[in-house]
């Protein structure tokens, strides 16, 4: 290989790898750009949820279930004794 | 070439020394600038170009744990605050904005009032609407980027800050225990005032630490930087003891007690003896904490905010006779150990008929006569003579500073109980020696013969029911808690299922008084409305006059009932206590003021509703009330035994009581 073709290809290669790098700058950059709009989707996501679970609690209130309990629909529950509940341990 | 003259030569070098003077003083401004007063003008610089936002912490969640799952009590949802920068909304802009405003986030009256002076503000940063919900926020975000768009205005004119609201999903349960936090945060720590209850006496917990993140900024948009400066730490979560299930169940039947026995207040505290977990502490009058503002505005609704079971102290009355009992019993062991006579035996007749005591003006006397007792009758008949007898014989063999030491070391009266919530009282036990600011003694030649009825010391609800805690766990006297674990970051950082407690009082004590005391709802004695249907009970009923202007008050009684069931195996102490109960007599109910009257029943309903939701097996199944199929009164248990005790008390006395 003469000499110029040796520079005509380190100058090539060099284009080539200046060219990824800054195409992978560029796509580091973009990604970057989106963290803070998915951050925020994220956290409005989880304030839905604690909203819903707060819902969700108020209708499980011990308050709200002891009124449903004295209507006529569920007068047919009662509670188990505790040695008739068995309670299963996930990593058991 | 050109001849230099030697003054032309004289300009060039004043010239040449003017522009070097010149470009050194330059230089030496570049210098200064540059390399001296370099992190000023940095600081200077970053502070136009960057700002730091601080980023608020999430309060830490309080919850419980009822019989099947989780449940949250306090916890806190993000919300937003709406601000605006005056400076960037031009004034024919104002109006526009003002309405939209008003007609999408629904400000309150105030905030609405000061809306249109807040936006001509020479400010650039003033909050206009406060606690919007996300929803609100959505709607009111889409208006607002397109109206900005349309007429030209710097889309952060308006914006919106996060914050966290508290609430309290189960509403107005265990409010007073629970409280909240005050609207308004600190301005400067973004942290909350705590406005009670367990939000101010674990707030060093629950309180988390601010986070901080750089942005820059462009005249028109802030611009996310990712730069996190210090990391948000969220506050600690809190799992209580209390289970909501029985709490709820105590708050509804003390509800029900207060408006039929016409009581101005009535409360209920249970606690779990082995380990001293409170698993309810209920109050009526109820206090909403998202309500907090309506209580603490009149100075009457404020007081419905204490817990009064651990703030208010009460002349206990009859419940401390089972206390007197056994520092009867335990004296008894003492002077054998010392190769003493003991002070007395439980089947020992004592004579009943007079009340007459070293020491005191008037004669003690008891709702019934009874000419002789033993410490089974005694105690059924809830005997003030007998029990002030006793404490008469055991101060006589071991002297005042004992009753006094096993009143407060055994018992732990007059002292706190450590019960994580603020404003408990310690009460007061009365010390030998020691004088009132009036000069007259604490302790007379009467005190112990008042204090064998409950009378003459002060005491809490907790602290009587922690006392009966010491019979319910075979003689050990617990901490109360209402903390299970506190967690951070998944951690736990404290357990409190570990504790253990001392022992104070024997074994065979312990089961003397509860043989004595299981009598006392059984046919004969004075709380048959707190036999709970189906399962065994222990317990003793208490009625107080209240001191009013220095004097008892025949007209305002504390009225009590303090227990616990099953009998052999407890799973809860319970007390309840019905404060100012309607004085006098109601056909059908009787005295509607005392203990055995309006706080037994309140007893036997909690008790029979938290064993059926927890589960508990009836340990009684002939036991049940006169009409039932299941009952069976010749097997119902401790029948024959009361029936034999009924013998012997007409035996002895000459006639059946009325």
């Amino acid at each position: 290989m003469t000499t110029l073709q040796s520079i005509i290809v380190c100058f090539v290669s060099t284009a080539i790898c200046f060219s990824l790098i800054i195409r992978d700058t560029l796509s580091l950059t973009q990604l970057k750009m989106d963290v803070p709009e998915i951050e925020q989707e994220v956290k409005t996501i989880e304030g839905e949820i604690d909203r819903l679970n707060v819902e969700i609690t108020a209708f499980k209130s011990p308050i709200n279930l002891i009124q449903l309990l004295k209507k006529p629909t569920y007068s047919h529950l009662s509670q188990p004794f505790e040695e008739d509940v068995i309670i299963l341990h996930p990593h058991s | 070439m050109f001849a230099v003259s030697p003054k032309q030569k004289r300009y060039f070098l004043l010239l040449w020394m003017v522009l070097f003077g010149f470009f050194t003083l330059l230089f030496l401004k570049f210098y200064k600038l540059q390399v001296v007063d370099y992190s000023t003008w940095t600081k200077k610089a970053d502070a136009q170009h960057f700002i730091s936002i601080r980023q608020p912490f999430q309060r830490g969640k309080i919850y419980a744990r009822t019989r099947m799952n989780n449940c949250m009590l306090a916890v806190e949802v993000p919300v937003s605050h709406l601000y605006a920068d005056p400076k960037s909304i031009p004034a024919e802009n104002r109006k526009e904005i003002v309405a939209s405003i008003l007609r999408m986030l629904s400000p309150t009256l105030t905030e609405a009032k000061k809306l249109k002076r807040e936006i001509t503000r020479t400010s650039r940063s003033r909050r206009l609407v406060s606690w919007i919900e996300e929803e609100q926020k959505r709607t009111f975000l889409s208006w607002w980027r397109q109206y900005a768009r349309e007429e030209r205005l710097p889309s952060n004119a308006l914006f919106f800050i996060q914050d966290y609201r508290r609430v309290h999903p189960n509403g107005r349960l265990m409010g007073q225990v629970l409280h909240t936090v005050q609207e308004r945060k600190d301005e400067n720590t973004l942290r909350s005032f705590p406005t009670g209850g367990l939000e101010l006496s674990l707030n060093r917990y629950l309180e988390g630490k601010l986070g901080l993140k750089r942005m820059a900024r462009s005249p028109r948009h802030l611009i996310e930087m990712q730069e996190i400066l210090e990391h948000v730490q969220n506050g600690s979560d809190i799992e209580l003891t209390i289970d909501p299930v029985v709490q709820a169940i105590a708050e509804e039947e003390l509800e029900k007690s207060a408006l039929l026995y016409k009581a101005k207040s009535a409360w209920a505290v249970l606690i779990e003896p082995k380990t001293g977990h409170i698993i309810a502490l209920a109050q009526y009058p109820f206090f909403n904490p998202d309500e907090y503002k309506r209580f603490f505005i009149r100075p009457e609704l404020a007081q419905e905010s204490k817990v009064k079971a651990i703030t208010d102290t009460n002349e206990p009355g009859s419940p401390t006779k089972a206390i007197t009992l056994a520092l009867a019993l335990k004296a008894n062991a003492i002077c054998k150990s010392q190769g003493k006579k003991p002070i007395f035996d439980p089947f020992e007749k004592i004579n009943t008929s007079k009340g007459n005591f070293p020491g005191r003006r008037k004669a003690i006397t008891d709702v019934h006569f009874h000419k002789c007792l033993n410490m089974y009758m005694g105690t059924q008949k809830s005997s003030n003579i007998y029990m002030a007898t006793l404490a008469g014989r055991f101060t006589n063999a071991l002297g005042d500073q004992w009753y006094r030491n096993e009143l407060t070391n055994s018992f732990g009266f007059g002292q706190k109980t450590g019960i994580e919530l603020p404003g408990e009282s310690s009460g007061v036990v009365p010390l030998p020696g020691k004088l009132h600011p009036n000069g007259r003694a604490e302790w007379s030649k009467a005190t112990p013969y008042s204090l064998a009825m409950g009378y003459n010391l002060q005491t809490t609800s907790l602290q009587m029911a922690r006392a009966f805690c010491v019979f319910a766990s075979g003689g050990y006297l617990p901490t109360p808690t209402l903390i299970r674990r506190v967690i951070q970051n998944d951690k736990v950082v404290l357990d409190t299922s570990t504790k253990t407690f001392p022992r104070v009082l024997d074994e065979e004590i312990v089961a003397t008084v509860v043989r004595a005391l299981k009598f006392v709802t059984k046919p004969g004695g004075s709380a048959v409305r707190a036999d709970i249907a189906g399962f065994t009970e222990v317990g003793k009923t208490g009625t107080s006059m209240k001191l009013v202007g220095g004097a008892y008050s025949d007209k305002r009684h504390y009225a009590s009932f303090v227990g616990f069931a099953p009998a052999s195996n407890p799973r809860f102490v319970l007390l309840v206590g019905l404060d100012e109960p309607a004085p006098g007599y109601v056909p059908g109910r009787g005295l509607n003021h005392m203990g055995g009257t309006c706080a037994a029943p309140t007893f036997r309903n909690i008790a029979a509703r938290t064993l059926e939701y927890l589960g508990v097996r009836p340990d009684d199944p002939f036991g049940y009330p006169k009409g039932d199929p299941r009952s069976d009164l010749s097997k119902a248990d401790w029948m024959a035994e009361t029936e034999a005790l009924q013998k012997l008390y007409d035996k002895w006395n000459g006639k059946k009581e009325s």
